[in-house]
């Protein structure tokens, strides 16, 4: 079979000592040059550069093509109202764009395909192997200079003139590699204008990002231990592979969105807003609802420019569906060039359409009822579901991890002992009162940090962002704590790579 | 002030709350010293401790445990010691890869990828001290790992027994050395491994430790690929070390043993094991130990 093996390379990552260094030196250049906007974006534009090429400088070409193009094709749109001419520029800035993603992302598995096809009718094509660097954060900045030329061409935005404030907002490092994709319309005119940073702005930017590092540090990468010893250790059965799963929900959203409010928080301190990207989806009481709060600058991307140019749901029921279901597809294959992507796209899109049939999909969220518990829960143990595919070695492994969930559920299986050996990272259980096992202190400890963390994700929800970081919560002491448990379980464990750093 | 000092309060104030932490549960590891210093024997080493069939030991080693880590370590333990202690032998694990390329980059680099770090430098952060940052001999970036790894909250492990390792290598066993261990001094470039042991031979010398220095045997693919000048400089220095009073060195690495007493070209299965312990019951003798073999 053919091999591309895709690699990624890492820019400088949020949890490193290298960022602690960077991010203050570039804020202080940034607040030095206060008032003075160009000079202020040469600095972020310059930051970016660094940000981004800190381990391999080769794709900050890829960068610079795409923005060039993207900006060239923006002027033209600008001046021409041919509209078949604009369709060319337009077809132009497509091209580039996806044709780029297409080659660094899909090469290797459309050739694979095609050898497999191949293969199946008898005809062995000589494997040829080649090696394709996977640039990290392409989807996320293909997707937003994508959005800038198709809003020119719909006039929604006027094409912008500055070529530095243009570059900035491709290459805005915050955001760059892991999102929120953000819209011109949205991002732009913030960098044009003058920026000030308020004492208030400055408070909320530190704390977003502390928390970030938290739900990084202490959650995702300590759960990611579970994780990776259900997915990896094939004796796993029943009740500890739905740990497993659980376990890499869990890693999963604190891993993405905890990188979400880092680039969130430390865009606030330039002075610049993102969007949202998360609104605590596991309490969804649907998948309609869940979609809503789960990775809503892709969704609402994808809603914008794939869903509604296809029709969306103008023309009739079953082209709407047709729509939906093409939406999910697109969605799982932006993740990964694997069936095991598609796979986790067309299981949502299973367990979403019955909704949109139904016309519950677009529910209003409304007051929270107890009973809504149930069905939180149902809609968790669909998303887990799905997760199963996501995270699996591939289709294969999904599909044997499911298989073997339904083994294990006996006295043999779920005991002290199979626990202890499945936590083995931690220090060894020991042998409590009565000759029960008793979890190692490390371990008991996690357990309550983990479920502070859950009340405080609840509390959240019901009471809003806002409410839980007043009075007491607002205090310098809990920001330190959040620091002091990400230094604690920061050493405790090898920083794991962000999950969406591969996509 | 929102956006520097604050942050950098909180920062602060961070640290000193793990400070604070870390000084709370040191006692916990105190006291397993202090418990130690009941036994005749105490073993300090990396994985290799692991094969030294002497029950009844407590041995303090984590796999891949650098000798700067060794020697904090057995600093812990000569701090803790009470007025009654019974320790007056210890033991530690050596071999030339101890001083060799890798063990040598992970001293010297912030993070050589391997993972290093967090497993077996991080297993001592009971030991290692805030005030190890001053330590000017020692590189800068391993000083700043000893402040970070310092703030983990873990307690010190001890164990006591010894596990028979039932496999070994096949007869036709080989395996290949780094280009570095084949081609560059590598002993003489050990500076921050030879710094620690230097203080190690110190440590046991201000204690008024016998000090026994184990060499176990190594599988006969390993010495002939070495870089002859590093192994001569090793073994000079072993020799060295040897002479010193207090100090013995049981060097059994070139012992020629069937492929039946390895489990790889370093580590010992139980016949490799056994065969170790009679000369090292030998060498325990000799210095007078109260070590007994506890009966089957």
């Amino acid at each position: 079979m053919t091999r591309f093996r895709c690699v990624t390379f890492a820019p400088v990552h949020f949890i490193s000592i290298a960022f602690w260094l960077f991010l203050p030196t570039v804020l202080a250049c940034h607040v030095a040059l206060s008032g003075r906007v160009r000079a202020q974006n040469w600095v972020l534009w310059v930051a970016s550069c660094v940000f981004y090429g800190w381990w391999d400088a080769r794709f900050l070409l890829l960068i610079a093509g795409s923005t060039a193009v993207d900006y060239m094709v923006g002027l033209r749109l600008g001046k021409t109202d041919d509209a078949r001419r604009r369709k060319a520029w337009l077809g132009l800035s497509l091209a580039f764009n996806l044709g780029a993603l297409a080659w660094f992302k899909y090469a290797g598995f459309l050739a694979d395909q095609w050898i497999a096809a191949w293969a199946s009718v008898g005809v062995h094509m000589d494997p040829w192997t080649t090696r394709i660097v996977l640039p990290v954060g392409i989807s996320f900045y293909t997707f937003q200079t994508l959005s800038y030329s198709v809003d020119v061409y719909r006039r929604k935005i006027p094409p912008c003139r500055d070529l530095l404030a243009f570059a900035t907002y491709v290459m805005f490092f915050p955001q760059l590699v892991a999102g929120p994709i953000e819209r011109a319309s949205h991002l732009l005119p913030q960098i044009q204008r003058k920026r000030s940073v308020t004492g208030v702005a400055a408070r909320i930017g530190w704390r977003l990002i502390f928390w970030g590092v938290f739900k990084k540090v202490v959650i995702a990468d300590t759960v990611a231990m579970y994780a990776n010893e259900a997915f990896g250790n094939p004796a796993c059965t029943g009740p500890l592979l739905i740990i497993g799963v659980v376990a890499f929900a869990l890693q999963i959203y604190c891993d993405f969105s905890g990188y979400s409010d880092i680039a969130i928080g430390t865009a606030r301190l330039f002075g610049i807003r993102l969007r949202s990207n998360f609104r605590f989806p596991y309490f969804s009481r649907d998948l309609g609802e869940f979609w809503r709060r789960w990775h809503i600058s892709l969704n609402t991307w994808f809603r914008d420019y794939l869903y509604i140019p296809l029709g969306g749901s103008r023309h009739g029921k079953v082209r709407a569906l047709r729509n939906v279901a093409v939406v999910f597809l697109v969605s799982g294959l932006w993740h990964g060039a694997d069936w095991k992507f598609v796979t986790w796209g067309g299981v949502h899109a299973l367990f979403f359409i019955p909704l949109f049939v139904m016309g519950r999909n677009r529910k209003e969220e409304g007051r929270w009822r107890w009973w809504h518990g149930f069905q939180a829960l149902w809609t968790f143990g669909v998303v887990c579901f799905a997760w199963v595919f996501f995270r699996a070695d591939g289709m294969a492994h999904a599909l044997e991890m499911l298989g073997r969930m339904g083994r294990g559920w006996g006295p043999e299986g779920w005991n002290a002992a199979t626990w202890a050996d499945f936590s083995h990272f931690w220090s060894p259980c020991k042998e409590g009162p009565g000759g029960g096992m008793q979890l190692p202190c490390e371990e008991t400890i996690f357990g309550w940090v983990l479920s502070l963390f859950l009340l405080l994700e609840w509390v959240q929800f019901r009471r809003g962002v806002r409410w839980i970081w007043r009075g007491i919560w607002s205090a310098p002491w809990v920001e330190a704590l959040m620091v002091m448990a990400a230094w604690i379980y920061g050493t405790r464990h090898a920083s794991q790579e962000f999950i969406y750093f591969a996509f | 002030m929102a956006l520097f000092l604050r942050p950098a309060a909180i920062v602060l104030l961070a640290l000193a709350g793990v400070m604070a932490l870390r000084e709370a549960i040191a006692p916990l590891s105190t006291e397993k010293y202090e418990r130690a210093h009941r036994f005749p024997v105490v073993l300090f080493g990396d994985s290799h401790a692991g094969d030294v069939a002497l029950p009844g030991v407590p041995r303090f080693s984590t796999p891949a445990q650098d000798l700067v880590s060794t020697c904090f370590h057995m600093r812990a333990f000569a701090a803790a010691r009470p007025a009654d202690s019974h320790t007056r032998t210890v033991l530690l694990t050596i071999w030339p890869d101890k001083f060799g390329p890798i063990a040598e980059a992970r001293l010297q680099e912030w993070d050589g990828g391997d993972g290093w770090v967090q497993s077996a430098l991080g297993m001592s952060a009971p030991v290692l001290r805030f005030g190890d940052l001053f330590t000017s001999e020692l590189p800068l970036a391993l000083r700043g790992q000893f402040v970070l790894q310092s703030a983990q909250l873990r307690r010190i492990r001890k164990r006591m027994g010894y596990a028979p390792n039932q496999r070994h290598v096949p007869a036709d066993y080989q395996v290949r050395l780094s280009a570095k261990q084949l081609h560059e001094p590598w002993f003489e470039q050990a500076s921050v491994s030879r710094w620690a042991f230097a203080r190690i031979l110190e440590l046991a010398d201000e204690a008024g430790w016998n000090l026994i220095l184990i060499e176990h045997p190594l599988h006969s693919v390993y010495f002939p690929q070495l870089n002859e000048e590093a192994v001569a400089d090793y073994a000079s220095a072993m020799q060295a070390a040897d002479s010193l009073p207090g100090v013995h060195y049981l060097a059994l690495g070139r012992d020629s043993l069937a492929h039946t007493a390895f489990v790889d070209h370093h580590h010992l299965s139980e016949e490799g094991a056994m065969y170790v312990r009679g000369p090292l019951l030998r060498a325990l003798d000799a210095v007078g130990s109260e070590y007994v073999l506890p009966q089957p």
